[in-house]
Parts: structure tokens; sequence; C-alpha cells
């Protein structure tokens, strides 16, 4: 045995000793997205296992939980196994089994008469995280000419429109270099772990920086922080505008950027006037001389970072808050200098591949015909292209005269990972066409028209795949399990099948995939002789080049550069133009402590849930034996005290009520979390039939955290950025066993 | 020589990768079972600290029975949260070794290991009992395992030392953190890990 962290060498040294062949290969358990390499073995055909590609710059050998649990996953009897048309009503499961080329030739003959009867914008996709297929959706779209590709709301853009429209861009943590560090929002071991988060946090303490954990609980990164600010759920707008005003009241703030480089600090510095640490406190539950003293710690320490993350996309403050954080960084000197926030990740000499989205496809017409945009029409296109609010979808479709016919849920869970199932399942049921494309069998299967099996990454067809320096092909472990292809191949057939072969390949994903890599000189055949591929040099990264970091342009239709005054936009005059707050505010989740006091009284804690878990991705895998051993059940994070105050004892089954729904689930006692404030992971709702677990109920009674929210569009959502909300008020009951 | 492998709660991510390379590339893979755990321990108060109690942490429910629920302002960062990866530590002194009433239990004459010999063991769960660290699990088959620092599986040689040269044990090489290490250990640095172990567990009531 020699490790599980490999050279090629090693690696098929190993393979041959045990009378198995190597297939080097990228891991496809966070969904499949060019993250870690990995050497797969298989033997006389089948897939026995995982072990790491040491010479992939970005994971350097190293795997997380879900890495190993590849073969289990791809052999489970959840998979979907042939394509298949429903025969019964929309939530029986009733289906029949058919042909990939009678599902394709359904489906598109659905869209092209929806198309002829309504537009084509009546066609929604649905988007998935970040996925290697993401593109290709939007593509899609832009060919046929819908403008509705639905984004969550509650990932990655929030955060990138917030920055961009702030600094130019998103600003990554300088781990390797700071000596303070604020954890935001985010859980930087249970994201990506291998691609070196987790190893950057205990090194940075092992020099001993000062890291600040500002979350409502202390999860495993907490055990290494110096600081646990454990702020309120959905608070953080009010937290980061209290800093400001510590900040700008004290002066630790870089004069020579402001004069040079920033617009609209007096108008910051005098708004900032009314958000003191005393009233903050108030609001977040942290008491204000953490808060001050964090604020002149991260002001004045020349190497301070922020690592913020999705903790922060999920309140109708959520740009807010966003936008203060970007300013923060920006007035205290903490841009595009070592330790502390950088614009761009390290660059190679890599040429850029050929871009999937079609830009020139979108037209003001398209734009004119999106319903519930993402973001407003103005800044649209953006960086993905077109976007409109996945959530917000379903609530277009139950109107008297939607604008959306059709929606297509490719490895997507709505009825699980969005706000307000019931909406979703009435929208589910009303819709013209609904398509479902998966690995594996989901929460809203049983309401689809059509299904679709994808297969999964280690069988799929062969593919290139970025990350960072590396170029690698993805190549397939076993021959495939189920009669399917990969997404590219489901949108590529579809798109032949409706007339748009011209802009797929003809349906060709070979050819697709070589018109990408022409810039470089390479096609599929010569990188796939490359078992780890090919590792472009670094390039020296040209660090507070302001002058081009903020005269960025955008890809709307005006070309409008995102900083109007080719400064950092602390007085957003694009927003206010817009007709929203010019400067950063404070607005209070719609359920809570602050908003609806009278229904403390009924509901005494603030409910929020982890968006993210070391064993599953999102709303998958809880049926993968390994992984479900990890975290067997649905736990709600509740502190001894409040438990005890209500006779709660460790692992008691307790019912979970909010004024919308309830669950029941298991509690845990958790000391590392606000008294006020109970958690619990979403994305429960499958068994696992290897460990003997049934399903959960979607709706009363299950698991589903996202069936305790508010989902009223005035008050929940963030109207710049559509974050959705994810904080309510609940009582805990204990049930009888 | 001998070998640990020693484990650094500093660096410890609780992220499972090395439960399940055990599941997947141990020596015990073909029992389903992974030999090292993943533990998280909650350190009230100054506990863990050098001179303070190792009492139990008070989880226990009844104890603050009736107290009324407390919205103010909150911040405790008396609150520590350690996390464990516990395997066998082949203690200096092996408590499992002195309760095997069938001598199944052996010190590793090269390694200092304490290994386990399957054909001796009838699954009476002695050792697990006598272990501070509750470390031995009963397989399907009815036999006791536990870690063994994976030293045993080459093809080539059945030498500890060329093994060593050419081996890291899988939960160590996965280690996303880096908080494991196979290295040579003497009876004092065993002994140290032994005990700072043990007084975790305690403090958690474990």
């Amino acid at each position: 045995m020699i490790g599980t962290a490999l050279t090629y060498d090693q690696a098929l040294a190993l393979a041959r000793s045990k009378g198995e062949e190597l297939v080097p290969t990228w891991c496809g358990m966070c969904g499949p997205a060019p993250n870690c390499a990995v050497y797969a073995f298989r033997r006389d055909g089948v897939f026995t296992n995982v072990a790491g590609m040491l010479e992939a710059p970005q994971n350097k050998g190293r795997l997380c939980a879900k890495a190993y649990a590849a073969p289990q996953f791809v052999y489970s009897a959840e998979r979907i196994r042939y394509p298949m048309l429903r025969t019964g009503k929309r939530g029986e499961g009733k289906f029949k089994r058919v042909s990939w080329d009678e599902a394709i030739s359904f489906t598109a003959q659905k869209l092209l008469a929806q198309k002829a009867e309504f537009g084509a914008e009546s066609l929604a996709i649905l988007s998935p995280a970040r996925r290697d297929y993401s593109a290709y959706l939007s593509r899609f779209l832009a060919v046929h000419g819908s403008p509705h590709y639905a984004h969550s709301g509650i990932c990655a853009m929030q955060i990138l429109f917030s920055f961009t429209y702030t600094l130019g861009g998103r600003a990554a943590p300088d781990y390797k270099n700071a000596d303070v560090i604020l954890i935001w929002g985010k859980q930087p071991v249970y994201s990506g772990p291998s691609l070196g988060s987790g190893l950057n946090l205990v090194d940075a303490k092992a020099r001993g920086a000062k890291i600040y954990a500002i979350k409502p609980s202390l999860e495993a990164d907490g055990s290494h922080a110096s600081v646990w600010v454990p702020v309120r759920p959905g608070t953080d707008a009010a937290l980061a505008l209290a800093m400001l005003h510590v900040i700008c009241a004290e002066g630790l703030v870089d004069h020579d950027f402001i004069a040079n480089w920033c617009h609209g600090y007096a108008e910051l510095k005098e708004h900032v006037k009314a958000f003191s640490p005393g009233w903050a406190a108030d609001i977040c539950g942290v008491a204000p001389d953490i808060i001050t003293e964090m604020a002149r710690t991260y002001a004045t320490t020349p190497k301070a970072a922020i690592d913020f993350g999705n903790g922060l996309e999920h309140a109708p403050s959520a740009s807010d808050a966003l936008r203060a954080i970007a300013i923060l960084i920006a007035i205290t000197g903490h841009l595009e200098r070592s330790g502390c926030n950088l614009m761009q990740a390290p660059p190679s000499v890599m040429p850029p591949t050929r871009e999937l989205i079609p830009w020139e496809r979108y037209s003001q017409k398209m734009l004119d015909a999106m319903v519930k945009p993402e973001f407003p029409k103005v800044f649209q296109p953006f960086n993905e292209g077109f976007s409109c609010a996945y959530c917000r979808v379903f609530e277009n479709i139950l109107e008297d005269n939607p604008t959306i016919h059709a929606v297509i849920a490719p490895g997507t869970q709505p009825l699980v990972s969005t706000r307000d199932p019931r909406q979703t399942l009435a929208a589910l049921e009303k819709v013209g066409l609904f398509v479902v494309a998966d690995t594996t069998r989901t929460a809203e299967m049983p309401w689809a028209d059509v299904v679709f099996p994808i297969l999964t990454t280690y069988e799929a067809a062969e593919q290139f795949l970025i990350r960072g320096s590396l170029i690698m092909a993805r190549r397939p472990v076993i021959k495939p399990l189920a009669e399917g292809k990969s997404m590219q191949e489901l949108l590529m057939d579809l798109g032949v099948a409706m007339g748009y072969a011209d802009d797929f390949w003809q349906g060709d994903l070979a050819r697709c995939m070589n018109w990408q890599l022409e810039p470089l000189s390479l096609d599929m055949a010569q990188l796939l002789q490359q078992p780890c591929g090919i590792n472009y040099a670094a390039k020296a990264r040209e660090l507070a080049n302001y002058a081009k970091l903020f005269t960025r342009k955008s890809k709307a239709f005006d070309g409008h550069q995102f900083l109007e005054q080719g400064k950092v936009a602390i007085y957003n005059t694009r927003f206010e133009k817009a007709g929203f707050s010019a400067l950063p505010d404070w607005v209070a989740p719609a359920e809570g402590p602050a908003a609806t006091p009278e229904l403390q009284a009924e509901f005494p804690f603030i409910f929020s849930d982890y968006h993210t878990s070391r064993s599953f991705s999102a709303s998958w895998q809880r049926h993968v034996p390994l992984l479900r051993s990890i975290e067997p059940e649905p736990e709600l994070h509740i502190h001894p005290q409040s438990a005890a105050a209500l006779g709660i004892a460790d692992g008691d089954k307790v019912k979970v009520s909010s004024p919308h729904g309830f669950i029941c689930v298991r509690a845990k006692l958790y000391p590392g979390i606000r008294p006020d404030t109970v958690m619990l992971l979403h994305g429960w709702w499958q068994g696992c039939s290897e460990l003997g677990k049934t399903d959960y109920p979607l709706f009363d009674g299950g698991a589903n955290a996202n069936l305790l929210y508010p989902n009223t569009p005035d008050t929940c959502y963030d109207p710049l950025v559509t974050a959705m909300s994810s904080q309510t008020l609940v009582r805990v009951e204990k049930l009888d066993n | 020589m001998e070998y640990m492998i020693a484990f650094d709660t500093e660096r410890c991510i609780a992220c499972h990768a090395c439960e399940n390379a055990c599941k997947s590339w141990g020596e015990h893979a073909d029992s389903g079972l992974s030999m090292r755990k993943v533990k998280k321990v909650w350190l009230l108060a100054g506990q863990g600290e050098p001179g303070a109690p190792d009492a139990a942490g008070e989880l226990a429910a009844g104890q603050t029975q009736g107290a009324a629920l407390s919205f103010a302002p909150f911040c405790d960062n008396s609150i520590k949260l350690k996390t464990l990866a516990l395997a066998c530590l082949h203690c200096v002194d092996a408590a499992c070794m002195a309760a095997c009433p069938v001598k199944a239990l052996y010190r590793d004459a090269v390694s200092a290991r304490v290994l386990l010999d399957g054909a001796k063991c009838t699954g009476c769960l002695l050792c697990r009992k006598a272990c501070p660290y509750g470390v031995p699990q009963r397989s399907t088959n009815k036999k006791m395992l536990k870690c063994n620092l994976c030293l045993n599986s080459t093809a080539e040689s059945n030498s500890v030392e060329v093994n060593i040269a050419n081996t890291q044990p899988p939960c160590v090489s996965t280690c996303p953190s880096g908080a494991l290490r196979l290295e040579p250990c003497t009876v004092a640095k065993k002994q140290a890990q032994e005990a700072a172990i043990l007084q975790l567990l305690n403090i958690s009531g474990q």
C-alpha cells in the first residue's frame, strides 16, 4: 500500500499489482465541475476505487470524503437507467420507458410548438450549481431565443454582482500571506477542502494569524478561529455598516487610496454615522466591543483578508452586506495587496478557450420579454448572459397569464433547493412541460413529463476541463450503466432536433470540444495522450493596476464600464440611476426579532440552514452509504441551555414549526451556536436503502428546511440581486418517541 | 524503529476524508469499517487549558432544566471546538493487551505496534471495554479490528522497514490539511499523544 496521493507511475504500478487498470480523470462528486484530479481504478470493467493525483496543482493528491464514494454513487440502484415519458398524472411517478431519440423528439416538438404559440421566452432552464455544462445551458437558451436562465438567487452570483459593481470584480482572500483573516458567512473547510482551503486555514493559524469566524454557529473552521463573532442570521449588513462606522469615525483608512481611487467616501462617512456598534449589537446580537475591536484590528493590520461566502447571499440585505464588505476592503487599503483581497487568480500562460456563450445573440427584444430578472435589466447581460430568478419562475407560472410554459431542471432539485416548496409544486403541476435531466432519482421526478438519464462523469464521453493552469481530459472509467449521455450531449441533441444543428456542431461532441480548444493549438486526441493533462506555466501576477481593474467593461448592450467613475463605487451612481440606494443600507430579514417581534411569543427562535456540508453535495448523495454514514440524519443544532429550557435532551425527536410549515428532526445539543438560533443542513429528502433509511416527506413532517421560510416577494428578496432569505422564526417542541 | 501516526488537532478540519480513505484503501477495507473516527469535542470555559478540571462538559439537559430562554447579545469565546480523528494509538501500556483473555493482542517487536491476531480473537469485546479510547470494533465476522498503521501489505516485502519507506497509510496521505503524519516515535512522544487525546475525550464525556 503506497497511499492515496500518487504520481502517475506510482498509480500505474499500484494498479498493475492489483491486476487493475488505471484511468486518470476528474472527480465528479461535487457535481460535474472541474475541481480535483484523480486516478480511477478498474478491474474487469468495474470501477473499484479512486486515489488522488499528485501532479494536479489544485489538489496535489488530496481528496475529500466524497471522492472515495464515487463507485457507490455510480453503481447505486437510485440511478436513472433509461429515458422515460410520463404515463399517469403528474406526481404519480408512472412512466414508460422510451428510447433516447424518442424522448428528444418528444421534447423538441413540445418546445417548438410552445415557441410558436408563446414565444421562445416561454422556456425556462433552472440553473444548477456551477457545472461543467453551465455554459451549454446558457448557449441553448440564447440560440433558442429565451432569456430565462434561472439562477438560484442564493449562490455566487449575488456576490459577483455586488462586488463587480463596487470594485470591478470579485476579490479573493490571500490566505498564504495574511496576518488577520475574517471568515464571514463562509465554511472554508466544507467547500472544497482538498483544493487547499483547509490547509490554508490551518497554516495561517500555525503562522500566528488572528482569525475571526463570523457566523451564527461554529463548525470545523471555528475550531481554528481565535475569535467567534456569533452574528445573527441575515444581519451581516448591520455588522458591516457598524465596522464602517468605526473605521470612518476613527480615520482608520488609506487616505491616498481614497483620494485617488474612490468615489463617494465623504457621503459614506456621513451615512454610516447612524450605524454605531451599539445600534448593530441589538440587531446582530454581538457585543459592541467585539465589533469595534474587529473593525480596528482589520483596518490597521496591513495584511488582512476577508474570506466571505454563501452565508451572505441569503438575505434581503445581501447586496448591502456585500457592498459594505467590498467598501471595507477598499477604503482600508486592503485591495490588491499581499495578504489582503486580490482581484485576479494567479494567471497562467494558457490561452482562453473559445467561449460557448453566443453574446451576439442576446437582443433587446429578448431582454424586454424577460420576466423576474435576477439583476435589473439595465445591467444585463451580466457574466453568464441573461439571467432571471429561479424561485420567481414558479411565481410567474402561477400567474394568470404566465410567460413561462416549460421548465427544464438539469442537475437541480427545485422542491428541495429553493424556497416555498408548495409554490414550486403548484407550478410544476400547472406548467405545460416539465423536463428532468439527472444521473439519479430526484425529489421532483414524479412530476416530470420527460426524464433524461444523464451519465455520471465516470461514464460519459471524453471532454476537456480546465481548473486554473491545468487542462486535462476527463476520461470515462467504465462503459455507461444507463441508456443516456452527458448533459452537453443532451443539449446538443435537443438543439439538432429543433433545427439548431449549426449552433451545436451538428450534434458532434468531439467537434464541439475541438472548436473550443483551437486557440490552444490542441485537440482532444492530443490532450488524451497526456495522462495528467497539461499544466501551463504561471505568469507574473500584476497587482494593483487599479486603472485597468476599475475600467472593466460590462457585457450589457451599452457596454458600460462597471464603475461609472473608474473608481471604487462607494457611492454607486449606477445603482442610484437604476432606482436603488446609492450607499449600502440596512434591511431586516422579513421574519425575525427586528421585523416581526410579535411572532416571537409563539416562535421564539431564529431558524436558518447550513448551505454546504462535508458529506453531501447539496440535495444529492444522501443515498450513498459511505457519505450517509458520516451524517446519518438531519440534526437541528440547538444550544444546550435553550434545549434544557424546553426539556429537550440530545437526540430527542423534535417538531420545528415556523409560520409556514413544520419539520420533524432530531435535536443535537450544540454549544457552538447562538442560544437564540437553531440551524439545520438543507437538502434532506432522500433515503438510503442500504442503511435502512427511507425518503423524508417533502412537506410538513419531513426535513426540508426550505418549507419553513416565508416567500413574500416584497420582503423576502433583496431587490437588487434577488437573494432569497433563509431566516425565519420557529418554535421547537419535543416529540414523544 | 518504532512508528506512530501523529495526529495534530490544530490541523484537523473534520472533513472525514480519513474515514473514507481507510474504508476504501486501508488494510481492513473489506470490513466496511473505518479504523479512524472523527469526533467533535466541545471545550467549555477554560477546559483543556493546562490545570483546568477534566470534568465532563455540561451538555446534559437535566442540569439546567427550567432555565429561561435567553436572547441577550451573545458572545462566548470561552467555547472552543476541537476535532479529533481517532484511531488506535498503539499505547505504550496497552490496556487491550492486558484485557485479552486469549492473547490475540500482542506487541510487534520491530515497530512496537499493538497487533491483533484474528485467528485467536473470539470477539468477546473485553479489549474494547478496556481501551480508554473505545477503539477496537467488531466486524461482521465477529472478529475485532483496529488500526495497524497499514504497514503490512506490499507484495514486495514483509519487512516493516521496507514497507515504511514505500508507504503512506491512506488516512495520512489523503488528509487535506496535514493533520496526520506517519513518523518514527519514542515512548515519550507516544505517551504525550495518549495523554493529550485522553484529556480531550474525558472532557467530552465520551
